[in-house]
């Protein structure tokens, strides 16, 4: 990013955080976080694989692959 | 520690990840663990982070974890809660790894360490929590890239994470060999050090021996075997114990060992707290985890090692160590048991069991290596030695056969033409042979020349092709020479 | 032919032969090439593909084989992956995506016979209520071409207004159904959460998006509904097979909630056709109830933190590594993410993405999200204490009509867009927005609110308002 996009979006967020934090003048003592809007949550598979044809999944030119695996820019290891 | 300095004590922690053996994947239904595949081949749009895709829990996974809990006396977690973890890495396709953070499914537990001598220490098990493991990135395939592939992506891991209870290198080491048994005896992963099956990481800190401070820890990478932890473990405190007594201090760090070294070196700070952004994961809601279920699972748990080792104990008068030594694997315990129940002869069984037994099955990589043989024909076999039908060598011989074919005791013996000769008098006319055609040597032998029995064993041995029972052998040798002697003395006294 | 008609009769003309599908889909994709220049619904349409599909329909219908949508065209809106073709979320990050597979909606829908007809045009990865930050370019309202026609369903709305199609898929995370419906004056469907499911619909929110229609009528809504609907095993929040008996049955007359509070800074044009549906839906015997909702800035400031934080981890997986389009210019990993994500995503997606980012960091001052999350459990509550006294409730569907597209509205302005509708997303209720009027020759919709699993209830409402009124067979001139 270009240092005037940084300074539109921070000019941008600085709005934004200001309108959220209204959020925090309200008391939630007491109350649970709701993660999710429905009850459900028990679904789980068994443990059966799935036969599919494997896809020819290296469609992009951009993305780079040799020999079935997928290549970056060297990691250097920490 | 020996030659360090007795002043300090180490603490260390162990955090092991365990693969688990489920047919597939944590969140996806492709294949888990084929090692041999091609790159990539166990990928799918699940494990890729195709977009659009999502995570599905796989029960098997679940119930493996809970099991673990139950055999270390955890808590189980009553909801099934996964939070993401995020940081950007190649191999970590969706940006963030799907673990358990704010409830691991396994609390607090307990794991009884066993030690050879009978003697037992409680560690305490922190948590275990599931997650999914990543790719594996490859750094020297080609020259200025890294390589991915993903067929290890999604595969469960469960995290075993222990208290800092741990006081000494061997203690951690044989911690880890005991989880690693007890991960095999419930049969949740292969346990196969060599393909990362089984990771462990340590954290070690120093503090003056009595004294109950943390000192700063460091954290060591990647001890994926028993040696290379208890080696790097003892380094590390040799070289803390060098750093402390010159009144510098350890750097709160992360640090890998080089087995060939045999030394551990600095990769990095570790943080105090890693910017995660750690929050419940909105793909996966809480699963909730029944009384029932829990009930089901403890009913179904097969007779713990440390039980087994106890009831071994008691009930067949075993010596700790071979309690120990028969109960790191389950199919080593369960054959025990069967054979000294079957040839009542619990020592005798023991012996074979951890002598021959186990000879026979090293070499092969894998601890899991079947047992090809059954109690009923080692106890056969245990018997025949016992009442000298066999000679020790012989049944060895017979083990090795047993071992590699299909074939019944007896036949082998038979074909074989493997029985013992125990018939006495046949045994004393060679034994009158052998001493006929070696006067010469009865002075010496009578002088106490006691090694030179051997020699006339072995001849008579060898004029009973092998066959000949060697105790009953020695017995005819020294009734003829005591006679011998006898007739000697009176001649003298004459 | 008619290019406005409903699901119902189209399946009455192909069904005694006065058209074949072939010649359906023709018709459509010669009014798309005649005036889709104008208003960019479409992002791709491929008419060879299309046709073969119409001339496979043709012949099973032959056999005497029929799917309920055998031979109709329905467009899929750009995050909904549909195998073979492109799928984009309208981001440059995704210009050249393939999917491999299809969303289990687009399933459901081409097992009933459903012509894929192309991919409508969208907000970048539906984060947005104008359609202006498409990469593929903004959408033109039909009604007006120098205004917007809604977001971020805006392609997918403003196809149906213009006859390009009887029937386009949607997502709503905050109103993205609802509100391009009421500025293009369509019916939008937005059904309880877990009812339709997600696998394959590219996620922008995953505890608030929902899939959707926009189509001309309730009806056709219903019959949406019925076909893409189910229980879904690569979903693990799609509703479980075991949930029937949640569902809210239908009656009539109800008594429906109505916050007279949330009118108070309308244009009175716009108060004016809200009260005329109320009395509208009095006339059909329905009883009214004055309901208080909650502080509509606190629910938006909930909602807008979740969405964020939800979206920049979702959104973490496009690093241009497995598929997608990766920067050129990367000589070290570090570089492959900076410039592959910069250059692949828009200005808006990266506001939301850097929100998101801080909000769930343990470094921000509060921790933004358990506080969201605490608030939407107060959302939560209210309704479900509300639907405790009434069967649904009736509120506006959007501040206004649509704006034009070079009117400035600052971000803050242009997320208070989504005042009325965010709070059914917080809740994972179901509700429709339906037309009500026109204000200055635009059209304006007002939304019926149901409790959870009261889907085919307040379809049920919107068909018997359909019924009353002729708002939505009002058409935009092209």
């Amino acid at each position: 990013m270009s240092d005037a996009e940084k300074e539109t979006i921070c000019a941008d967020l600085e709005l934004i955080l200001e309108y959220v934090d209204q959020i925090h003048t309200v008391p939630t003592d007491g109350i649970d976080p709701l993660v999710h809007p429905i009850d459900i949550g028990h679904l789980r598979t068994s443990d059966e694989p799935e036969t599919s044809a494997h896809e020819n999944l290296n469609q992009t030119e951009s993305v780079k692959t040799a020999e079935g695996f997928y290549v970056v820019p060297k990691v250097i290891e920490p | 520690m020996s030659e360090i300095d007795a002043s300090w004590e180490a603490v260390i922690g162990l955090e092991v990840h365990v693969q688990l053996n489920t047919r597939t994947k944590l969140f996806s239904r492709t294949l888990n663990g084929d090692v041999s595949a091609t790159p990539n081949q166990y990928a799918n749009l699940v494990d890729l982070a195709y977009p659009g895709t999502l995570p599905v829990l796989n029960q098997a996974a679940l119930t493996h974890a809970i099991r673990f809990g139950t055999a270390v006396d955890g808590s189980i977690a009553r909801v099934c809660l996964f939070e993401r973890k995020h940081y950007f890495y190649p191999d970590l396709p969706k940006g963030y790894q799907i673990s358990q953070y704010s409830q691991p499914i396994v609390g607090s537990g307990l794991f009884t360490l066993w030690f050879e001598d009978g003697q037992t220490k409680a560690i305490r098990i922190r948590q275990a929590h599931l997650e999914e493991d990543a790719g594996k990135s490859i750094h020297d395939w080609l020259p200025n890239s890294t390589v991915l592939d993903f067929n290890r992506a999604g595969t469960p891991l469960l995290e075993i994470v222990t208290e800092p209870d741990l006081r000494t290198p061997l203690e951690a080491a044989m911690f880890l060999r005991q989880l690693h048994a007890l991960v095999i005896w419930l049969g949740l992963g292969s346990g196969n050090l060599n393909e990362g099956a089984i990771r462990c990481d340590a954290n070690i800190s120093l503090r003056p021996q009595g004294n109950n401070s943390h000192g700063t820890a460091c954290e060591l990478k990647n001890l994926n075997s028993f040696k290379f932890l208890k080696n790097a473990l003892q380094y590390e405190i040799e070289r803390q114990v060098t750093v402390l007594s010159a009144g510098a201090t350890v750097q709160r760090e992360t640090r890998s060992y080089d087995p060939v070294s045999g030394s551990t070196r600095s990769m990095r700070p570790k943080e105090k707290h890693k910017e995660y952004r750690y929050f419940p994961d909105p793909d996966l809601p809480p699963i909730p985890i029944a009384e029932r279920t829990i009930a089901q699972i403890k009913s179904s748990m097969p007779e713990l090692p440390a039980t087994v080792r106890n009831r071994f104990v008691r009930d067949f008068d075993l010596a700790a160590d071979h309690a120990y030594r028969l109960t790191l694997e389950k199919p080593l315990a369960e054959l025990f048991e069967a054979t000294a129940k079957l040839c009542k002869d619990p020592q005798a069984t023991a012996n074979w069991i951890l002598g021959e037994v186990t000879a026979l099955r090293k070499g092969k990589q894998s601890l899991t290596q079947d047992i090809a043989i059954s109690a009923r024909q080692l106890s056969q076999l245990i018997e025949r030695v016992t009442d000298g039908t066999l000679s020790v060598n012989n049944g060895k011989d017979l083990l090795r056969k047993l071992w590699e074919t299909d074939l019944d005791l007896d036949q082998i013996m038979k074909t074989q033409d493997m029985a013992q000769i125990s018939d006495r008098d046949q045994i004393s006319n060679w034994a009158k042979r052998v001493i006929e055609e070696n006067e010469e040597l009865i002075p010496k032998l009578l002088a106490g020349e006691e090694k030179l029995y051997e020699y006339f064993i072995g001849q008579v041995m060898s004029l009973s092709q092998g066959k000949a029972n060697p105790q009953l052998v020695r017995h005819a040798l020294e009734t003829l020479v005591l006679a011998e002697y006898k007739h000697n003395s009176a001649k003298n006294y004459d | 032919m008619d290019p406005y008609q409903t699901l119902e009769q189209l399946r009455q003309l192909l069904e005694s032969k006065q058209i074949s599908a072939e010649e359906l889909c023709r018709y459509f994709l010669d009014r798309i090439a005649q005036f889709d220049q104008q208003t960019n619904c479409f992002v791709s349409v491929e008419p060879e593909q299309v046709l073969a599909e119409a001339r496979g329909a043709d012949k099973t219908r032959d056999q005497g084989i029929n799917g309920q949508l055998s031979g109709i065209p329905v467009a899929h809106k750009d995050n909904f992956c549909v195998r073979g073709q492109r799928t984009s979320c309208c981001s440059n990050l995704l210009r050249t995506f393939i999917s491999p597979y299809d969303a289990t909606i687009v399933k459901n829908i081409s097992k009933e016979g459903g012509i894929y007809f192309g991919k409508t045009n969208m907000d970048e990865f539906a984060m947005g209520t104008s359609n202006q930050t498409s990469t593929w370019g903004p959408v033109r309202n039909p009604w007006d071409l120098s205004r917007v026609p809604g977001g971020s369903s805006g392609g997918s709305a403003a196809a149906v207004a213009a006859g390009f199609v009887p029937v386009a898929t949607g997502s709503d995370t905050g109103g993205s159904i609802r509100q391009p419906a009421s500025f293009c004056g369509v019916t939008g469907f937005k059904p309880t959460y877990g009812r339709l499911s997600r696998y394959g619909m590219i996620a922008f929110a995953s505890s608030l998006d929902q899939a959707g229609t926009l189509t001309r009528t309730a009806q056709d809504a219903a019959t949406m509904f019925r076909i893409m609907q189910g229980h879904d095993p690569r979903d693990a929040t799609s509703e479980a097979s075991w949930s029937d008996d949640k569902r809210v049955s239908v009656k009539h007359p109800l008594t429906i909630g109505y916050a007279a509070s949330l009118l108070n800074d309308l244009d009175s044009e716009i108060v004016a056709r809200i009260e005329g549906s109320r009395e509208t839906l009095e006339r059909l015997g329905n009883k009214f109830k004055d309901v208080e909702v909650f502080d509509q800035d606190l629910a938006l400031s909930s909602y807008y933190i979740i969405s964020c934080a939800e979206a920049s981890s979702n959104l973490a997986r496009f690093d241009g590594i497995r598929y997608g389009t990766r920067t050129k210019s990367a000589s070290s990993i570090q570089e492959l993410y900076e410039n592959t994500r910069s250059q692949g995503f828009g200005d808006e997606v990266k506001r939301r993405l850097l929100a998101g980012t801080y909000f769930l960091s343990t470094n921000s001052p509060e921790n933004y999200v358990q506080k969201a999350q605490k608030l939407r459990r107060m959302v939560y509550a209210l309704y479900q204490e509300l639907f405790q006294k009434v069967d649904v409730v009736l509120a506006p569907s959007a501040p206004s009509t649509a704006f034009r597209l070079d009117e400035q509205l600052d971000s803050t302005d242009m997320y208070r867009q989504d005042r009325f509708t965010v709070p059914v997303n917080l809740c994972g209720l179901p509700a429709v927005s339906i037309p009500c009027g026109l204000v200055n020759g635009l059209p304006i919709g007002v939304q019926l609110i149901g409790p959870q699993y009261g889907d085919e209830l307040i379809l049920d409402v919107a068909y018997r308002f359909q019924s009353e009124t002729s708002w939505h067979l009002h058409r935009p001139k092209l």
